[in-house]
């Protein structure tokens, strides 16, 4: 296998710490639609054709409507590139008028559309009220009904012809318009600088016009851009019904007709026509969507595509102390975890999230891990689990689990794992349920699908599970859906679902931060008690100390993608051996009295472009000195656990709230 | 006594009729009147070319056109009332048999176009999604573009040129009802099915993959994958119910289009259906004719939207009690 440069690292380098990766950037918008290739071949192809289609009297050849009746019906030739119609008249030279036609009466409709939706759905959307409902009621019904419908019933009144039938088109999409607008308005009228706007006293037409236009404009450009597609195929097609540009004019629509009364005996007759409608439509679609996709980029990373940790090189960038030996019971060993995603738009740049993570958990011991949001604490716990989402790669030197190697294991065996010894409750309960089945499908689903019960074996276990995690009702609320529980009460659903399967290791990420406080109490004694009861080992994420204290006997603390420090709980609580542990524990409310300002960590976590080559929580540290800047801070063991950090062991007090009151 | 849950889908549902049968109402009034200001007079298709005044008189008396406009009307819509439609100017033939014939043409060109764009497009769709960003969605994406680009008319005149012209498969014109034989009708509607469905396949399948994508990056699929379940058992029963909504929406959308295009695939394939009966009626202008298929279309789409309304309280729980 060859690896070029623009591989990402995992399989065979050690994860890079933001050297080479660059900051997601927000590039300008000109640049954005220039890196799409297909906005300037689209763009190009259509101003040709406006080019073409304008000056159609000097580049035509023939004149469209005179033919040559003594030549009709002519395959292609060096007089006639494209042939004659049955009535001998130059094909080239009709498409050619044909593009004229085409190109004004989508012009007429989007013309139209837009001069009547725009200012009506700004106003509707900005002023909502009865009128607006009245109007959007209408104009859903318009919409539901078939568009060639509508508008020949409206043409039926103006009678046929071109731009009459092409206004009439516009008048629909206008509907269309107005509903797009009035959907955008009402979304960024809530924005916070549009209220901000209106309370220092904008006038409405001043905010429509400065503050709100602008934010609906890409996908208001968008819409235009397919309308013209769209208008093409509806001028062709009333042209080709005789409702719109009516003969012996030519246009794409007619011509196809033509060549349909003489498609029989002439067959190329059909080709020119159809293949400009589509070659144009193409190209305006292809333009929509290259707008679309320079505005917003969509996101396709997802974990169905997890894979498992790939096997990383040994060598490390730290020089790190060994990590204690794991105790020979341990039922989680990992050594050398790293995490990184790819850099959206950058072909080939990854960020990393985790960096080089070893710990290890005990046989039915309970690990905390703690850290800020962005420590990548999370991260870390998903990659054991095997589920952090593609595009993201998971490298480690080794990641045992009662003595199975899962470094370089593959998806289906992180399935088996996940299937049966690992359990994970996620942060948000009512996200992690699926709306759309109820508690029951869910719950048995394991236990049928992956443990093979029968249905019934299925929903007894299930009931039994609800039963202890004290949901009251069990049986009746196996027919319910998600939303039909609480925060608290769907969290207990999740519990029994992880637990169902019997793993000896629960992950439980955040199990308490969305729920109400009066709650979070009862969800952790279950938690505890149940780990106690059934003795698996239990990791549980948290930013919440009072949690960690409470459950858990050891804690790693993270920061910026790093382990800072690890011991006992008691030991790292009590007196904290890196200055971040020591911030985290100072600024907790309840450890102080409630006077004056609190003390905190200044600042936020760095993103990985800003983590620079030392010490990664230096521009945080009160302790900072210059050596924390020279090069990366080295794991240090240290009695009971371990720190990284250059000044563990000077004595100093790092817990000090005075210090953290800045 | 109904459930809470029966009651909900039935309230539903009167809403939608509520809703859409008033609006049937005005825009068949609206349109009956605006009819009437049409430079199109039905008399012209009848006498030919320059007819004198005092012909074109004779003729309004015969047709009832020179009663007030609210006389004839009215006229209409107590006719309506009673089941009624009236009749065409020109044939004298009732608005409902001719409907009647017209109506099955149409419905099955539609049909068989929403069966051809739902087998295209929702593979290609998932497929596509499974793939999100690598090559094969991209060549399918790319296949997509394109085909949504295809004209149905054209591709109409293509399939009859090369299938039933140069091959001799399918008939290249006309519709055999379906009490004709199964086998014959189904050979009659094969061409202009494929022609309306391709396109519209195209737009399932980009609903279906977007709507895909959004659901695989939502957590309850983590959860899914959490407990063990197979890749495979996810995307199709969790995903795609889930993933539903979006591509019932469009689907809706795509009956109304087929509906509309068939107007035109019906004419490249010489059926006399709705699309038909409703350009002759403009052409003419025959007003209880327009009025007619207005009406029909309508109750056509009201059907579609309860239909809609019904999968979307089965797919999303949420919406049944809300």
């Amino acid at each position: 296998m060859t690896v070029s440069v623009t591989d990402p690292p995992g399989a065979d380098a050690p994860l890079a710490t933001g050297s080479g990766a660059r900051p997601p950037g927000r590039g300008r918008l000109a640049r954005r639609l220039r890196a799409k290739a297909v906005i300037p071949v689209a763009g190009g192809f259509l101003a040709l054709l406006v080019l073409v289609a304008a000056a159609a009297p000097l580049v035509a050849p023939f004149d469209p409507a005179t033919g040559d009746l003594l030549h009709p019906s002519q395959l292609p030739s060096g007089a006639h590139w494209l042939g004659t119609d049955s009535l001998g008249r130059d094909v080239l030279s009709r498409l050619i008028y044909g593009a004229r036609v085409a190109l004004l009466a989508a012009l007429v409709a989007v013309g139209v559309a837009v001069a009547l939706g725009l200012p009506l759905g700004l106003v509707l959307g900005y002023r909502g009220g009865w009128a607006d409902r009245v109007v959007l009621r209408a104009a859903e019904g318009i919409n539901a009904m078939p568009f060639l419908l509508v508008a020949i019933t409206l043409i039926a009144v103006l009678g046929p012809g071109l731009f009459k039938s092409m206004a009439v088109v516009g008048l629909v999409y206008a509907v269309m318009v107005l509903r797009l607008v009035r959907g955008e308005v009402l979304a960024a009228r809530e924005e916070l600088y549009v209220t901000g706007a209106a309370v220092t006293g904008a006038s409405t037409a001043r905010i429509l016009w400065r503050h709100i236009l602008p934010n609906i404009a890409p996908s208001l450009i968008v819409q235009v851009t397919t309308m013209f597609a769209t208008s093409i195929v509806a001028e062709a097609t009333l042209s080709y019904l005789g409702l719109g540009t009516q003969p012996p004019e030519a246009s794409w629509g007619n011509m196809l007709a033509d060549a349909q009364q003489s498609a029989f005996s002439q067959w190329f007759l059909a080709v020119p026509s159809g293949v400009a409608i589509l070659v144009t439509v193409l190209a305006f679609n292809l333009l929509g969507d290259g707008i679309r996709d320079a505005f917003s980029r969509e996101d396709t990373g997802n974990v169905l595509d997890a894979r498992g940790a790939t096997v990383a090189a040994p060598a490390r960038e730290q020089d790190d102390d060994e990590p204690a030996p794991a105790a020979d019971d341990a039922l989680v060993v990992v050594r050398g975890l790293s995490v990184s995603f790819p850099v959206p738009g950058q072909r080939g740049a990854w960020t990393p999230a985790v960096t080089d993570v070893s710990f290890s958990i005990g046989r039915g011991k309970v690990v905390g891990l703690v850290g800020e949001s962005g420590s990548g604490k999370s991260v870390t716990a998903m990659a054991l689990a095997g589920l952090v989402p593609s595009p993201g790669r998971v490298g480690a030197r080794s990641i045992t689990f009662d003595g199975r190697e899962l470094a370089g294991a593959d998806a289906e065996s992180m399935r088996a794992l996940r299937a049966g010894s690992l359990g994970v409750v996620f942060q948000d309960p009512l996200k992690a349920l699926n709306p759309a089945f109820t508690i029951g499908t869910q719950l048995t689903e394991g236990l049928r699908v992956v443990h093979g019960m029968s249905t019934r074996d299925a929903r007894r276990e299930a009931v039994e599970w609800l039963d202890r995690v004290r949901i009251p009702g069990a049986a009746a609320r196996l027919r319910q859906y998600p939303h039909e529980f609480s925060g608290g009460m769907a969290q207990r659903v999740m519990i029994a679902m992880a637990l169902s399967s019997r793993p000896t290791l629960l992950i439980a990420d955040e199990p308490t931060t969305a729920l109400d406080v009066t709650v979070q109490g009862e969800i952790l004694d279950l938690l505890r008690e149940l780990q106690a009861e059934s003795g698996l080992s239990l990791l549980i994420i948290t930013h919440d100390q009072g949690v960690v204290a409470d459950l858990a006997e050891t804690m790693l603390v993270m920061y910026a993608g790093q382990l800072v420090e690890s011991g006992r709980v008691a030991d790292v609580l009590g007196n904290p051996r890196h200055p971040y542990t020591a911030g985290l524990v100072a600024s907790v409310p309840r450890n102080r009295r409630r006077t004056g300002p609190l003390p905190r960590i200044g600042g936020v976590v760095p993103a990985a472009d800003e983590w620079g080559p030392g010490c990664r929580f230096r521009a945080r540290c009160p302790f900072a000195t210059d050596e924390c800047a020279t090069g990366p801070v080295p794991l240090r063991r240290v009695a009971g656990g371990s720190s990284r950090c250059v000044r563990t062991g000077e004595g100093l007090a790092f817990a000090d709230p005075a210090v953290w009151l800045r | 006594m109904l459930s809470e849950e029966e009651a909900g889908v039935l309230r539903m549902v009167l809403t939608r009729i509520s809703l859409v049968v008033p609006l049937v109402v005005v825009v068949s009034t609206a349109a009956y009147f605006l009819g009437a200001l049409s430079p199109v007079d039905p008399a012209e298709s009848v006498l030919g070319p320059d007819p004198t005044q005092a012909q074109i008189d004779a003729v309004h008396a015969q047709m009832g056109l020179d009663r007030p406009i609210t006389t004839q009307f009215l006229e209409w819509a107590s006719g309506v009332l009673r089941g009624d439609l009236g009749s065409s100017l020109f044939s004298h033939e009732p608005v409902t048999t001719m409907l009647a014939r017209a109506l099955p043409v149409t419905l099955s060109l539609t049909m068989g176009g929403l069966v051809i764009s739902l087998l295209l497009g929702i593979p290609a769709g998932i497929w596509s999604a499974l793939r999100a960003g690598r090559l094969g969605d991209r060549v399918t994406t790319g296949a997509v573009t394109f085909w949504q680009a295809v004209p149905n008319f054209w591709l109409a005149l293509l399939l009859i040129l090369f299938f039933a012209v140069h091959l001799g498969w399918f008939p290249a014109v006309g519709y055999t009802p379906m009490s004709e034989g199964l086998g014959e009708w189904l050979r009659s509607i094969a061409l202009p099915s494929l022609a309306l469905g391709m396109s519209a396949g195209a737009v399932v399948a980009r609903q279906t993959r977007s709507a895909l994508i959004g659901v695989l990056q939502q957590e309850y699929v983590r959860t899914a994958m959490a407990q063990g379940l197979s890749r495979r058992r996810i995307v199709l029963k969790y995903g795609l119910k889930n993933a539903g909504v979006p591509v019932v929406t469009v689907v809706a959308f795509e009956v109304a289009g087929l509906f509309g295009g068939s107007i035109v695939v019906e004419r490249m394939f010489s059926m006399r259906g709705f699309g038909t009966l409703a350009i002759d009626a403009v052409l003419r202008r025959d007003p209880d004719v327009i009025q007619g298929v207005i009406v029909v279309a309508a109750a056509v789409m009201l059907l579609v939207q309860l239909v809609l309304d019904l999968s979307y309280a089965w797919l999303n729980p949420k919406v049944r009690l809300s």
